[in-house]
């Protein structure tokens, strides 16, 4: 598989209040291969959302530019095929959801898309099983969980078929359980539905599950790897302000008070076993 | 000196389809000076809880009484004991309206009848609070804040009222972890430093352990569980998990050590403290 998303050299800047220019990305040169997982993590003002707007051509390049299957965003003439290649989802379900029911609110996006209505009905039906809320097509959406609103969200942009999924702080909103929801969701659309997912978040418990972490901080790349290797790097990663991941911190502590715990230690279950075997 | 709530029950939607039962006969008090944390799933009452404490929603049966008065009988009574409680709700920031941080601080204040001189003293100490530096930020717009910044001149907003009792709805919701670690500093340091009385509802059990001094689990309307964060979080592990709440990490960790045999102190709220636990469990233990 290819890479399905590409930054070159990409920036964005836009006008302060103070007529100041202010840069939200530098320089930004990212790869995102078809079928990965990847998780974005900074603090508020790393130019995360910013970086997200980006792969759908809500936001265009300063400088550099923003590739989509190749195609770049900046060529209005590419912006239907970018923006249905790469579908999003913001942070608050309440200001993503349309209808007063829930199947017409997932039908919304390819109605727009002029597609036929038999087809329509079929791709509403596999939208909401994939994110496992086939019992609700009926329901209004005001009366659901913010969990459930969120994976209706999710189901809305499923129905136009995009092969890449970019969620800005999906679960930021939610509570434990309904962040869980999310994230196995998304895990499982990205396991067997083989859809490429770009997840921001705060929540490094989320991060830990993705196939590699990016870190950005001021509108500049940090660093990227597995989460193994980016979040053993616990003090730098708080100097960024932010968290790590319980058993890495423990990890780290241990190791400087001279335990030998192996490196690469994130889960829980892993420094359990380190620890018990 | 308490907010009391005697057998309180309350029903949204009485008799239509939609009826629900989200407070079914709740006792409890808070003390004047406490530092209490809520608990539970969404839906599990929390809000509707606390939004009785400062009578903005009524009882369908039983009382609410602030410092002895019954907030649900109309008068002069009832009026001072609701301003005693302030309540800062799930994204303050969305109530923010005034053109100036200093014109949307003073807004409270104001409607109290106070004079200038009070009204900028209070607006001073609370953007102090919040940590906001007032000649920076007074004049600002406060739409042009980021979103920690912006909460917190909306928590400054109630702090301005002086109140009391301190309600605080989710605080930390939606903010990176930098801005969640200075909203709750600041809330344990407002408690600490004049003693008003706090009640937090969270989401987020690390906090709560590590802050509070008791914590309240609401669960399908009632409260399930009322004791010390160690008590809660260590015995309460069945009821917790029938109201769909998490132990804190720290906890969860411990105890699973523990079930594989190692003798570790499962008292810790903080990663340092639960390192330091393992460390000495493992020197115990003399494997290591």
């Amino acid at each position: 598989m290819g890479e399905i998303l590409k930054t070159e050299n990409l920036c964005h800047a836009y006008l302060a209040h103070d007529g100041s220019e202010v840069i939200a990305l530098d320089h930004i040169n990212l790869t995102i291969r078809a079928g990965e997982f990847v998780a974005i993590i900074g603090t508020n003002g790393s130019g995360k959302s910013t970086l997200a707007k980006h792969f759908n051509a809500l936001l265009l390049p300063t400088g550099g530019q923003c590739l989509v299957n190749g195609l770049s965003t900046s060529v209005p003439e590419h912006l239907w095929q970018v923006r249905q290649t790469v579908g999003m989802v913001f942070q608050n379900p309440d200001n993503q959801i349309v209808a007063a029911v829930v199947e017409e609110d997932v039908a919304f996006g390819p109605e727009n898309l002029g597609i036929p209505p038999a087809e329509i009905r079929t791709r509403v039906t596999e939208a909401l099983a994939l994110v496992g809320m086939s019992d609700y097509r009926q329901h209004g959406p005001h009366l659901l969980s913010g969990g459930q609103k969120q994976r209706v969200a999710i189901a809305g942009v499923l129905a136009m078929r995009p092969s890449c999924l970019v969620l800005d702080e999906p679960t930021a909103m939610l509570d434990p359980l309904g962040r869980k929801e999310v994230l196995t969701t998304v895990t499982r659309l990205n396991k067997e539905e083989g859809i490429t997912v770009v997840y921001i978040t705060h929540f490094m418990e989320e991060a830990v599950t993705a196939d590699r972490v990016v870190v950005l901080r001021d509108g500049r790349f940090v660093t990227e790897g597995p989460p193994a290797q980016v979040f053993s790097r616990v003090q730098e990663l708080k100097d960024l302000g932010l968290d790590v991941p319980l058993a890495a911190e423990i990890a780290a502590n241990l190791r400087d008070a001279g335990v030998p715990v192996p490196e690469g230690i994130i889960t829980d279950d892993e420094l359990v076993v380190a620890l018990c075997r | 000196m308490s907010i009391i709530l005697e057998a309180v029950s309350h029903i949204y939607m009485a008799g239509t389809p939609y009826e629900r039962t989200a407070l079914n006969n709740v006792s409890l008090a808070v003390e004047r000076g406490e530092f209490v944390g809520i608990i539970g799933h969404t839906g599990s009452g929390k809000s509707t809880l606390v939004q009785h404490m400062n009578g903005l929603i009524k009882p369908t049966r039983g009382r609410v009484l602030v410092d002895g008065a019954d907030l649900a009988v109309k008068g002069q009574a009832a009026r001072l004991a609701r301003r005693k409680v302030g309540m800062v709700f799930q994204y303050p920031e969305h109530q923010l309206f005034e053109e100036t941080v200093f014109e949307d601080v003073a807004f409270g204040p104001r409607n109290l009848g106070l004079g200038p001189e009070e009204v900028e003293k209070r607006v001073q100490q609370s953007l102090k609070i919040v940590g906001l530096d007032y000649d920076d930020y007074a004049g600002r717009s406060p739409f042009r804040l980021s979103g920690g910044q912006m909460r917190r001149v909306a928590i400054a907003g109630v702090l301005a009222l002086e109140p009391e009792y301190l309600i605080l709805d989710e605080p930390s919701a939606g903010l990176d972890p930098r801005g969640r670690d200075e909203i709750f500093g600041q809330i344990a340091r407002l408690h600490r430093e004049t003693g008003v009385t706090v009640i937090l509802i969270s989401h987020n059990m690390e906090e709560v352990a590590r802050l509070v001094r008791r914590v309240i689990v609401m669960h399908r309307a009632e409260v399930s569980l009322d004791g010390t964060p160690q008590e809660v979080f260590r015995q309460g592990a069945e009821k917790l998990n029938q109201a769909g709440v998490e132990v804190p990490n720290v906890t969860a960790l411990l105890a699973r050590l523990q079930a594989q045999g190692l003798a570790v102190d499962d008292t810790a709220v903080t990663a340092e403290e639960a390192s330091r636990a393992i460390l000495e469990a493992l020197r115990r233990r003399g494997a290591c």
